[in-house]
């Protein structure tokens, strides 16, 4: 039987998630994109923590698939069901963790989530102070 | 110094050996979901900094509790008390979004 998958396989997947999104955000210009690269590094930096190292981010919407994808190509409706999934991921893998350092980074990117959710939903992206929509402009 | 005495000083040092590399004994599950409900109590009184701290308090205990069930609801609780964060910021006027990581810091 295969053994369940430990904190660098699950920061593995986690670390793809977030390079998808960071990539979708910056093509379909929400202004979340700098944030999301955020949390990759972040999560690579615990994944070194097990010396496995991750490959590179993606770097065309060619190589995303169904909301990164979409978000990617100019759907911003397409953030709203990306983010659901990055917060529905999160939710799950959050509690499967185990190392004290990692939980927590991941806690903290789970968070990260939900408020990129409630702003998406909103519809508030473009509305923010500056300083966090600087990438988008 | 008496064979019985040497003895006796020698157990209460290596009692105090004992005692002194034991780890800490760790808080039970329920002990620390009692904190976050005190910490979530606290939030309702001084928003948004209140659930600013009752974040950081789930964020905490999250890696210390050992039922998974009662880990599941703290991570659903992390990811409530973030929106809500966020909603008051805007309320507030305020960026909504000031980190990659919450806020929480």
């Amino acid at each position: 039987m295969p053994l369940p998958d430990g904190d660098p396989e699950r920061l593995a997947r986690l670390i793809e998630l977030e390079e998808a999104a960071a990539l979708a955000h910056r093509l379909g210009g929400t202004g979340l994109g700098e944030q999301e690269a955020e949390h990759a590094a972040a999560l690579r930096s615990e994944l070194a923590g097990f010396t496995v190292r991750h490959p590179g981010a993606p770097t065309r919407a060619e190589q995303l698939s169904g909301a990164a994808r979409a978000l990617a190509e100019g759907d911003r409706t397409a953030a709203v069901a990306l983010e659901q999934e990055l917060v529905a991921t999160y939710l799950r893998e959050v509690p499967a963790l185990v190392e004290d350092g990692v939980v927590r980074t991941a806690a903290t990117i789970l968070a990260s989530h939900a408020q990129h959710l409630a702003l998406v939903r909103a519809r508030d992206v473009d509305a923010r102070p500056s300083g966090a929509n600087r990438e988008a402009r | 110094m008496s064979g019985l005495t040497r003895r006796a000083l020698l157990a209460a040092g290596a009692g105090l050996l004992a005692g002194c590399g034991a780890p800490a004994r760790e808080p039970s599950d329920r002990a620390l979901l009692a904190r976050l409900d005190a910490a979530r109590r606290e939030a309702a009184c001084c928003w948004p900094e209140g659930r600013r701290r009752a974040l950081r308090v789930a964020v905490e205990i999250l890696p210390r509790l050992r039922d998974p069930s009662a880990r599941r609801r703290v991570a659903a609780l992390v990811a409530e008390d973030a929106t809500r964060l966020a909603e008051l910021r805007v309320e507030n006027g305020e960026d909504p979004l000031r980190d990659a990581f919450g806020g929480i810091a």
